[in-house]
């Protein structure tokens, strides 16, 4: 998949990148992200981000990006198989177990232990004040997550050319506009996109 | 309440992940199933959402806190490793994209699920937001709390604590 580099590893996409970090290291990133990524899944998904393409440079924000994209593909969570991909991308099966004890060991008994006070809790209105409060800033976290997933993709396509740009911001306008109209399930909505850039793409390369 | 099986509680938390691809649309499978045989209540159910969002690691770890509250640790434990198998199939998925990944028509593809997925992830957020009440209060505290992530001098759990701060000032 990529060509090795005196300073690390180039992207298919042309970027450098830093060779990935022993396996032990590894397991400590994803034990920290496990313990430290309160907010749920767009806590978590922000602290990968932040951990592996931002701190780490072990990958660029376009590969983070497109792995995000190809977890939607399969069944269950996608954090959860973005976890296993990335782990298994940089040290195979051994990568993939330390990136999945690592999210899930922590984040499960930390679940657990915030159930048990939850259940204790949870008649107090001071409680659901506070929970108000943190459900709208993890909506926060999650713009912040599009955000950064936007950019490389909509860069990547302007390389393509102005309309592949264009292409690309009327399928997220349209996406976002029939899934408020229509309500679809989110697969169906994925799908269809996916088909139409795919065609647009190698028509453009046809062309090109 | 009826007494538990492990091993069809197992069983339902890991059908409810195969047929899902997020968090909350392992919700209606799992609802049923566990509704059905008198297992868990709906306020159960509404508390194990809440704590989802709590919690670092996906969303979708609110089946672990249901699995504690039906059936204790053990249930938790079960549900964790029902969470972790489905999504295993991405290996031989992004196996098969890094092979083909530079075929114009396969690059399009996955970059068409990631801008769909730009498009809709916010709105599917939003909905879920709707059913705790969204008020303009809220629209500020997340938009602090954007700007504070993109100023990347502040860790999320500070950002996520501070929300928890806002809210008890805010809505008390």
């Amino acid at each position: 998949m990529s060509r090795t580099h005196a300073t690390g590893r180039v992207t298919p996409a042309g970027d450098v990148v830093k060779p990935p970090p022993p396996v032990r290291t590894q397991l400590l990133l994803w034990l920290r992200i496990g313990t430290a990524s309160f907010g749920g899944g767009q806590g978590t998904r922000l602290n990968v981000y932040r951990a592996l393409v931002e701190r780490g440079g072990w990958m660029s924000s376009l590969e983070f990006a497109e792995a995000w994209a190809v977890c939607q593909i399969g069944p269950g969570m996608s954090l959860i198989a973005l976890s296993a991909l990335i782990g298994y991308r940089f040290s195979r099966a051994a990568g993939a177990a330390a990136a999945l004890l690592g999210l899930l060991i922590p984040s499960g008994m930390i679940t657990v232990a915030i159930t048990i006070v939850y259940l204790r809790l949870d008649e107090y209105p001071l409680t659901k004040s506070a929970l108000h409060g943190v459900v709208a800033a993890v909506l926060g976290l999650a713009i912040a997550n599009v955000i950064f997933n936007a950019r490389p993709l909509l860069a990547a396509s302007f390389e393509k050319g102005l309309g592949m740009l264009v292409l690309a911001i009327v399928l997220i306008f349209t996406d976002a506009i029939v899934y408020v109209v229509v309500r679809p399930p989110v697969l169906a909505l994925l799908l269809p996109s996916a088909v139409v850039f795919a065609l647009c793409s190698v028509l453009r390369a046809r062309l090109a | 309440m009826s007494r538990v099986s492990y091993v069809l509680l197992f069983l339902f938390m890991l059908k409810a992940q195969a047929i899902s691809n997020n968090g909350i649309a392992s919700l209606p499978s799992l609802h049923a199933d566990l509704l059905g045989q008198g297992w868990a209540t709906d306020s159960q159910f509404a508390g194990a959402l809440v704590v989802g969002q709590l919690t670092p690691g996906p969303n979708g770890l609110w089946i672990v806190s249901l699995g504690y509250i039906v059936a204790g640790p053990l249930g938790a434990f079960l549900a964790l490793c029902a969470a972790t198998i489905p999504p295993m199939l991405v290996l031989p998925i992004d196996a098969l994209y890094r092979r083909f990944g530079s075929l114009p028509g396969v690059e399009g593809f996955v970059r068409g699920i990631g801008l769909a997925v730009i498009g809709v992830s916010p709105l599917v957020l939003a909905q879920v937001l709707q059913g705790s009440g969204f008020d303009d209060w809220t629209a500020v505290i997340a938009a602090v709390a954007f700007v504070m992530v993109l100023s990347r001098r502040v860790p999320n759990i500070v950002v996520v604590a501070l929300g928890a701060v806002a809210g008890v000032l805010i809505y008390r």
